[in-house]
């Protein structure tokens, strides 16, 4: 009997647990199934509104085609070249270079057909060509626009970022630990110094560091002529990331110190915490078991949404250290409505996003074991 | 918590040192990798200039300033250094509004492209050095519609700048001094006209220009006596709150303010607006930014009435030698601007006559030509469909130990000469640190049609050299490769001649030489020859008379019978299948016609096509207007001609059949010296050759022509116009190397005709066998030369110096060389062989492995380094340059003047009166010699400022003394009060006058 009801028990535990397992597979799947459907519209509409404001519904073909018959116009009169050219040869030739302008720039067809082409060439991330602007290396492949110019903005945020993150956190988990000491109250006092912006730190920094110290560069990304060996190189890098990272850091950290220390308290105060601190246990287990596990989705959300963050640059202050990244890229797209090149760094920020959050869902499971993929209202 | 606080330290730690590591002193840059260009050549030289345009008359150019001295080196000990003065130029991009402060800190020795005029004050304190020059021009332009229609717009509203006199009013109500003070800091120059204000042709006018300039000096009241009165007559009336109405409603003026760009127009709208309200107008101020408006201004009818007033900004033509079509661009309907608003306006037709004159070069002598001018000017005034405000001026701040040329009009970057004058005073060798904008590299760099950006032309100024070296403060040119040059001029044109390496002589017609080439065949890949093409031209003639024939014949039957379609169609139950089918009908005839078949199936299913079906059914079956049945017939048989036509003559025939070669209005021969092919070397290390000079001919021709494996479309036109005015060439001999040149384009000024054929591209200096690895990469569509091209290929814009551009050229210099591919052979073969081809071929190979790019020249420098993402360049010394870096040293600085005025306080009526003028070198105080002066002439003004004399200055004995004399009864006819003398010196080594004025009292 014993035997039977075992077996059978055995043979019930693995239906159950085979029961258990099609329903967590299923679960699973149909849950980031959804996601992912959900996820790909959202892309999608994200995208095609992008490109509808980046040509205000089709209203920059007609400021384009303006502007081109003025910059053609004005260029041909005054070109020494066609200066003595009689007014009836000097018209034709506008009429002709506006024509030819305006079909490179694809003005020829319809605005609703060539949106719905950016948006499948966007999602199947066929950047294409920019239609005015010029990667470094001469390339009008978009492609390659936003490449060459993502190794200076990483460096750049991802310096400045990252020890503006970890330092942050980890100097707030200090001052949680030492609420209303000195050094608390001083970051405090010091957090509204982060409504200053950092490229307004920075053209401090310019002053007193080139200007009048004049031990660090003005701006730019590596010295005149730039070095030839490769470590001088990358030391020239450095010394021009300085005050730009510098900028970065200083004009945000007393808040974030002040905003994950509060968050630490927060959490500091837990019944949990303090029957732990009853228990006698370490301050650093208690921190670390206690105070910093149960905050880990936090972090780790800021984390991952930093780090796609990362790659669309801070337009301002690489304007005004003339540092050579993304930030300015963009920018100048969206003054000159280069459509592709706005369309093609929104879907990759997109795309980015979009893969962040279908992970952290997972993540979260991971770090946290009260969270079910799948479970609940999540579906 | 100790784990936490020994991360902080050691954080801390790496970023400090981290910085003492970067703080560390710089870097020496390493030697460079590779020797600097090496020379050695044979044979002689040539040169080009880029296509220029037009055929007709003679461009104008002035009397100008004149210096026929040869170009010497300065005082100092000769030098024995061949190439550029600096051993190093090392070019950056900086943001300018530091960039006075950088050159204080030490980080940048100059600033080429120039700070705006609002910087003078600081770049002063700075006790920097600058140089100053024009950039662009800014004004209000007027909605002039309603002239002929009751001044009114299409909706009713009063356009009240559709009146002239309202228009010539705001030049009073427009305070440019204020303007200059309060926007621009002082730093900018007062405009009333279109011509460059200072200029050569301002200069040559300035009496006429200085007494309009006192005659619409700012006057208020002035303006609204006129506005009054204009108004009033227009039937408009002010309200009780001092606006204006018509019909009841206010006169709403409509500014469109630019708020982009320097930000200069902004404030200049607003406060044009506020003097428009104080004048009784309401004003609607609309800004944006260019893309904002001008659908606006441009893009809109002026009938409709959207906009009034537009803030306008030109770009100036830099150091023009002749501004004579300026009055038919800027004001008249026949302008070529091909703006709707310019058609609209309704000019005087005494102006017309003259504008249309001046741009069609229809005056015999210069005296003729200048006495158009000034009657253009004060017209230009009373028409003012646009008002002027400034002419911008931009200043190019540099450290005071160094010398450097600039353009007077333009500015330092487009001086080619500047880098062959730039150095420390006193001083060979050296590393002069530039800092300039970011479009340095914002288009790739090729020579055919590569980065036009002025910036980029600054680099590459320094690593080529040219057949002549323009001269940045006349607009003349100078003898720079070449010897000589023979210039024979239809008789009755005026030119003149300036400097004595030109021989000016005139002919009464100047026949182009049968074997001259003329044309290119771009399947046979071969020039055609004046002779060959005359058949040709003759036959396209006999084909294009053929087809007026025909024209002129089946023209009015295709209208009889769209008639009788239209007129057979049913109307009571008109739509878009009835005439659709009259359309068809109408193509089926032509077809039984001519044979020519016509697609209306296609063009009336297209978005265009249903539209205007759409449009026409409307207005056929509209009940309010409701159109009578003949009425709807024509309005039918009108759209089915618009559909169904007869072909257009072939566009590229009429082209041939339009051209004559067998005169030309000038011809050129320039002489190149014997020993250019030995001493004139290609930074590869290859010697100069005719080959170069040919290759610069054929590209000229084989990259707009249609059948060419290179064929660019969008340069196409450049060619076409090229080909109005070019007549055609002969190489006459290659040892020394002579080419002769005929052309219809003729400018004044006897040196502005030389065509030298230099290899330079238009877009940078370069070596044949650059070029034919360039066009291999484009035949093979693999990169193109073009902006336009790229986008057609779907390819890269070619660039010589970085990207993937590279790779594919490599490839192709590789190709090239194992083929011993010598390009257009039927051409090039005469001048190249299989064993020059290898050797050239491993020149540039040698060139690219060393340097790491295709960019090569023969200039005084060439390029060592370029850093495109971080935006730097470096060009080092060419020790190989065939001249010594003193050549142009006396072009170190620009010979400015200045000028004090001396004479009485008081003026007594029926006495003379004597000023005495002295003229001093800006730069030294010495004195400036008489001969150097042109003219020196001086007006008087009454106390309201009103010219009333215009006298000569007469030199006495010292240089630079010129005695100014009111005769008697000349101060007879002055009246008792305040009055004010002003002398204005023209100058023949600079464009640049020299002004000063003293104010004295007239007594009884």
């Amino acid at each position: 009997m014993s035997a039977e009801s075992l077996t059978v028990n055995t043979e019930n535990t693995v239906e159950t647990k085979q029961a258990f397992g099609n329903t967590t597979f299923m679960r699973m799947t149909k849950y980031m199934g959804l996601r992912v459907v959900t996820m790909a519209i959202t892309v999608a509409i994200g995208v095609y509104l992008t490109i509808l404001i980046a040509n205000m519904g089709g209203y920059v073909d007609t400021m384009m085609r303006n502007e081109i018959r003025d910059n053609m116009t004005q260029s041909i009169l005054a070109n020494p070249a066609f200066r003595n050219l009689t007014p009836e040869a000097k018209a034709e030739l506008v009429q002709k270079k506006i024509a030819s302008e305006e079909a490179r720039q694809g003005l020829n067809e319809p605005f609703a057909i060539r949106s719905i082409n950016y948006l499948v060439n966007a999602l199947t991330l066929n950047l294409g060509r920019a239609i005015y602007m010029i990667s470094d290396h001469g390339s009008k492949e978009v492609r390659l626009i936003l490449l060459e110019r993502l190794p200076a903005t990483l460096l750049l945020t991802g310096t400045a970022e990252l020890i503006l993150f970890f330092g942050s956190v980890f100097i707030a988990l200090s001052l949680s630990r030492k609420y209303g000491s000195w050094l608390d109250k001083l970051t405090i006092a010091l957090s509204p110094t982060s409504a200053v912006p950092a490229w307004f730190y920075g053209i401090f920094f310019i002053l007193i560091f080139a200007a009048i110290l004049r031990v660090l560069p003005f701006g730019g990304l590596v010295d005149v002529p730039p070095p030839e060996n490769p470590v001088d190189y990358a030391l020239s890098v450095l010394k021009h990331l300085i005050l730009p990272a510098t900028s970065v850091i200083v004009s945000a950290i007393f808040l974030s110190i002040y905003n994950w220390r509060t968050f630490f308290l927060i959490f500091s105060s837990e019944d949990y915490v303090e029957v732990a601190k009853a228990k006698g246990l370490a301050p650093r287990d208690v921190e670390r078991r206690y105070i910093l596990r149960p905050t880990l989705p936090t972090i780790i959300t800021s984390f991952a949404l930093l780090a796609i963050t990362l790659w669309t640059g801070l337009t301002i202050t690489e304007t005004v250290f003339l540092w050579p990244g993304l930030g300015i890229t963009i920018f100048r797209a969206i003054g000159a409505y280069d459509t592709p090149v706005i369309v093609g760094s929104t879907i990759i920020y997109a795309y980015l996003l979009a893969l962040t959050v279908f992970l952290l869902d997972f993540v979260y499971a991971l770090v946290d074991p009260r969270v079910k993929v799948g479970a609940g209202g999540a579906q | 918590m100790p784990k936490i606080r020994s991360m902080l330290v050691m954080g801390v730690m790496i970023i400090a040192i981290l910085t003492l590591f970067a703080c560390a002193p710089a870097p020496q840059a390493p030697a460079a990798a590779t020797q600097a260009p090496a020379a050695a050549t044979q044979a002689p030289a040539a040169a080009t200039q880029a296509p220029a345009a037009a055929t007709q008359a003679p461009a104008a150019a002035t009397q100008a300033p004149a210096a026929t001295q040869a170009p010497t080196a300065s005082t100092e000990a000769k030098t024995t250094r061949h190439g550029g003065w600096l051993d190093e130029i090392d070019y950056s991009v900086v943001d300018a509004q530091s960039a006075i402060t950088q050159i204080k800190a030490g980080a940048i020795d100059l600033f080429s492209y120039g700070v705006a005029a609002d910087k003078l004050a600081e770049i002063k304190s700075a006790e920097l050095c600058y140089t100053s020059s024009f950039g662009l021009y800014y004004g209000f332009i007027f909605n002039p519609y309603g002239a002929d229609n009751k001044n009114e717009f299409t909706d009713g509203r009063l356009n009240p700048f559709s009146d002239r006199k309202i228009r010539e009013a705001m030049n009073w109500a427009l305070d440019r001094n204020y303007i200059n003070q309060e926007i621009f800091a002082g730093g900018v120059l007062p405009k009333f006209f279109p011509l460059a204000t200072q200029l050569v042709d301002y200069t040559n006018l300035i009496d006429v220009a200085r007494s309009l300039e006192a005659k619409y000096a700012y006057n208020l009241d002035k303006a609204k006596e006129v506005v009054d009165a204009q108004m009033t007559a227009l039937g408009a009336k002010k309200g009780a709150n001092g606006k204006w109405e018509y019909k009841g409603k206010p006169v709403t003026v409509i500014l469109l303010i630019r708020n982009d760009g320097d930000g200069t127009r902004l404030p200049q709208g607003n406060y044009f607006a506020t003097q428009l309200e104080a004048l009784g107008f309401t004003v609607d101020r609309r800004e944006g930014k260019s893309s904002d408006l001008s659908p606006l201004w441009i893009g809109s009818n002026p009938a409709e009435g959207q906009w009034d007033i537009y803030t306008g900004g030109w770009a100036n033509n830099g150091l023009s030698r002749d501004e004579r079509d300026i009055f038919q661009q800027m004001y008249l309907p026949t302008s070529a601007q091909g703006i709707a608003l310019f058609g609209a306006n309704v000019p005087d037709p005494a102006f017309q006559q003259v504008g249309d004159d001046l741009a069609n070069g229809k005056f015999r002598t210069l005296e003729e030509r200048r006495e158009l001018m000034a009657k253009a000017l004060p017209l230009a005034l009373e028409d003012s469909l646009q008002i002027w405000t400034v002419d911008l001026q931009s200043y190019a701040p540099f450290r005071c130990d160094l010398e450097v040329s600039a353009d007077v009009g333009a500015g330092v970057e487009t001086t080619f000469m500047s880098p062959y004058t730039m150095r420390f005073k006193g001083k060979e060798g050296g590393q002069v640190k530039v800092g300039t904008t970011a479009t340095l590299f914002t288009d790739p760099w090729n020579p055919v049609n590569g980065s036009n950006w002025v910036t980029s032309a600054y680099v590459q100024n320094a690593t080529g050299s040219r057949g002549v070296m323009p001269d940045p403060y006349t607009g003349l040119a100078w003898p720079l490769r070449a010897e000589k040059v023979d210039l024979v001029v239809e008789k009755g044109i005026p030119v003149q001649a300036n400097l004595d390496w030109v021989n000016l002589s005139f002919e009464d017609k100047i026949a182009v030489p049968d074997d001259a080439w003329v044309d290119w065949d771009p399947v046979a890949q071969k020039f055609i020859t004046a002779g060959e093409l005359k058949p040709m031209i003759e036959a396209a003639k006999t084909k294009k008379a053929d087809y007026e024939a025909a024209t002129a014949k089946n023209q009015p039957l295709l209208e009889a019978k769209a008639g009788e379609l239209a007129g057979a169609a049913n109307f009571t139950a008109f739509n878009a299948k009835a005439a659709t089918t009259v359309v068809a009908n109408l193509a089926a005839y032509l077809k039984s016609l001519n044979g020519e078949e016509v697609d209306v199936a296609t063009a009336l299913a297209s978005e265009d096509g249903v539209a205007a079906l759409d449009e026409l059914v409307k207005a056929v079956n509209a009940t309010s207007p409701t159109l009578s049945a003949k009425e709807k017939a024509q309005k039918l048989a009108e759209f089915a001609l618009s559909y169904v036509k007869l072909a257009d003559f072939d566009s590229a025939l009429d082209a041939l059949a339009a051209r004559d070669i067998s005169v030309a209005k000038s011809k050129s021969v320039i002489y190149y010296p014997a020993d250019m092919f030995k001493t004139v070397k290609w930074h590869d290390g290859s010697s100069l050759s005719p080959a170069d000079f040919v290759m610069a001919m054929i590209e000229t021709f084989d990259y707009g022509k249609k059948g060419s494996a290179i064929y660019d479309e969008d340069y196409a036109p450049n060619l076409e116009a090229y080909l109005t005015h070019f007549k055609g060439i002969q190489i006459l001999s290659t040892d020394p190397l002579t080419i002769a040149t005929y052309d219809d384009n003729v400018f004044a000024d006897a040196e502005l005709n030389v065509t030298t054929w230099w290899p330079n591209y238009g877009f940078g200096e370069s070596p044949w066998q650059s070029i034919a690895v360039g066009n291999s990469a484009v035949g093979d569509k693999e990169l193109a030369w073009g902006s336009a091209q790229a986008d057609l290929f779907e390819k890269e814009w070619m660039s010589f110096i970085g990207g993937p551009s590279l790779e594919i050229l490599s490839k192709h210099l590789d190709q090239a060389s194992a083929d011993k591919l010598i390009p257009y052979p039927k051409v090039m073969g005469t001048y190249v062989t299989a064993d020059d081809a290898t050797a050239r071929y491993d020149a540039l190979k040698k060139w690219f492995a060393a340097r790491g790019h295709f960019w090569d020249g023969t200039g005084p420098y060439y390029l060592y380094s370029v850093d495109l993402n971080a935006g730097t360049a470096a060009v080092k010394q060419n020790p190989d340059f065939p001249d010594l870096a003193d050549r142009w040293s006396r072009f170190g600085e620009a010979p400015l003047a200045e000028v004090t005025l001396d004479g009485p306080a008081q003026v007594k009526i029926g006495e003379a009166t004597e000023f005495t003028a002295t003229f001093t070198m800006k730069s030294s105080g010495e004195a400036y010699a008489t001969s150097d002066i042109r003219a020196v002439k001086f007006l008087l003004y009454d106390e309201k400022g009103a010219t009333v004399y215009v006298g000569a200055g007469v030199a006495k004995g010292d240089d630079g003394v010129f005695t100014l004399t009111i005769p008697a009864d000349v101060s007879a006819k002055l009246v008792a009060g305040s009055g004010r003398i002003e002398v204005a010196g023209i100058l023949i080594p600079v464009a640049i006058p020299a002004f000063a004025s003293h104010d004295y009292v007239v007594l009884p």
